[in-house]
């Protein structure tokens, strides 16, 4: 079999590079983003934003993606800070994809900005595979707007690594013949899938650089490091059997957290925030009419402390209120009661997919009870699709002015609901 | 960074393909609907973004006995309007 050729194609700063494009053509402004030192960060009132992005510029002053907007400001003072526009950032992936696809009709899809082509096969098309990645990276530059990196290899692993080489705009290759060389020599940290903390592990067996990885005996790996260690090993020696796989692998549970305004201190609170929680992970199950049957919950403190606790339920369910009557038993066990707690999360695992479903035993539903509940449950779903999320709430959240809806993504892009009018648009006389 | 602000929009799509607005539709702070006349399309025109083709429209009005001038957007594959920006 011919040997496979594999493309791992990266926007360069994605977000940032789409909101500068959309500034330039749209609002016409003569500043491009990517010129000048500046970010993509949620709401500087928010206690959680952090950065989403970021210009070469702005990464000289060592910005990096992920730490908080404050800490930024603080390294360069006239940062710009554009806010994020989700709609925008869909779309450019969408048209990403698409463009991806007139190269090669295996697209696999990695995050909102990266992907995997599988270019097998198709070098009398389009040429040599550094031919195709230079002319794939031309036209998304003239068509799309934004600059891209492209690894090439023959498998998925190796084109990823060769894709993350010197950026942005570049096109690198890392072939196995190649990996002694280019890739050997990059320290331990830079191979996929190695975090901080097998960095750590790997550092304390003496394990620098990807090559030492790579020489280090199998099962010493296998023996410190288990299934992980074995994953790496293989990494590092440049193996990877994945294929490119077009559609994207069903999702093995269904969650969502929400980092609360402020600390929560009560146990009434924390039930209130679990329940809003339940609302949208339920809608989500019963949208992709799936039933889950362990409810999992986790925290963290006002530390950063992160704890989580789990439990079977006796039947599979997609209902709020009984996802809610796991959740919050959980989370009783789980909490001392006292420790102020800044994020809370909820999540659905163990599914089972319509028709098939268990009804529990032992359930105070019955079968006939429970249909009921799911087709309040649901006509409430298909209300807040029609209207807008906040055209029917349970009687637990009148009195409170806190959200009945949280986790996930934020309402604005939950339901690309108008924001206010601005300033501009209002009324000379403020009326 | 300017805000944009989605609108509904009357207009009309010519035997040629050329669109033009006649109305818009928006809601104010008070939920009050603010409807507004377009009186003139001064100029438009197309523009593509990140493979997005839309059409940008400068227009004037009158509105609560004031002049404005001001950018319509139309997204050529949602089919939505929006006000980019009022110029006064």
């Amino acid at each position: 079999m011919a040997e496979r050729v594999i493309f791992h194609v990266d926007a360069n700063s994605a977000f940032l590079s789409w909101t500068a494009a959309y500034r330039i053509k749209v609002l016409g402004e003569t500043e491009d983003l990517r010129q000048i030192p500046s970010v993509v960060a949620g709401d500087k009132e928010s206690r959680h934003s952090i950065i989403l992005a970021k210009s070469a510029p702005a990464k000289k002053y060592g910005i990096q993606t992920g730490e908080p907007l404050f800490q930024a400001l603080e390294k360069c003072p006239e940062l710009v800070v554009v806010p994020p526009d989700y709609g925008l950032y869909v779309e450019a992936s969408r048209h990403f994809v698409q463009m991806l696809r007139q190269f090669s009709p295996v697209v696999e899809q990695y995050s909102i900005d990266e992907a995997w082509v599988d270019m097998s096969g198709t070098q009398r098309l389009w040429g040599t595979p550094r031919l195709a990645a230079e002319k794939m990276r031309e036209r998304i530059w003239e068509e799309l707007g934004f600059t891209v990196n492209i690894g090439i290899s023959s498998n998925k692993l190796l084109a990823k690594m060769a894709g993350d080489f010197e950026k942005p705009n570049k096109v690198h290759t890392l072939f196995p013949e190649e990996v002694p060389i280019k890739m050997w020599p990059l320290p331990v940290r830079d191979l996929f899938l190695v975090g901080s903390a097998t960095e750590a592990k790997l550092k304390r067996m003496g394990i620098y650089t990807i090559g030492q990885l790579a020489k280090c005996d199998l099962s010493l790996i296998r023996k410190r490091m288990g299934k992980h260690g074995e994953t790496i090993w293989h990494f590092a020696n440049g193996r990877n059997a994945a294929q490119v796989a077009p559609k994207p692998a069903e999702n093995k549970g269904y969650g969502n957290s929400v980092t609360t305004a402020r600390d929560v201190t009560s146990r009434e609170e924390a039930h209130q925030v679990l329940l809003s929680l339940c609302e949208t992970v339920a809608a989500r199950m019963r949208k992709d009419s799936k039933c889950g049957s362990c409810v999992s919950v986790h925290l963290r403190t006002n530390a950063f402390q992160h704890a989580s606790h789990q439990r079977m339920l006796s039947g599979a369910t997609n209902l709020t209120q009984e996802i809610f009557n796991g959740a919050y038993r959980v989370f009783d066990e789980l909490w001392d009661g006292c420790t102020p707690l800044r994020q809370l999360g909820v999540q659905m695992t163990r599914l089972s997919e319509k028709p098939y479903q268990q009804y529990d035993l032992f359930s105070q539903l019955s079968p006939v009870q429970y249909e009921r509940k799911l087709r309040l449950d649901e006509t409430v779903d298909s209300l807040r699709d029609r209207f807008g999320e906040d055209i029917i709430r349970r009687a637990k959240f009148a009195q409170e002015p806190g959200q009945h809806m949280t986790g996930g993504l934020d309402k604005a892009r939950r339901t690309g609901v108008t924001k206010p009018i601005p300033k501009e648009f209002e009324d000379d006389n403020g009326q | 960074m300017q805000k944009t602000c989605p609108v509904d929009v009357i207009c009309v799509c010519s035997a040629d393909g050329d669109i033009r607005p006649l109305r818009l539709r928006m809601e104010d702070e008070a939920h009050q609907l603010l409807r507004i006349d377009i009186d003139e399309v001064v100029n438009s025109r197309k523009i593509q973004y990140v493979g997005i083709e839309a059409q940008i429209f400068l227009c004037r009005a009158t509105v609560r006995n004031r002049p404005w001038l001001f950018e319509l957007k139309y997204t050529i594959r949602s089919h939505s309007w929006c006000l980019l920006r009022r110029v006064y």
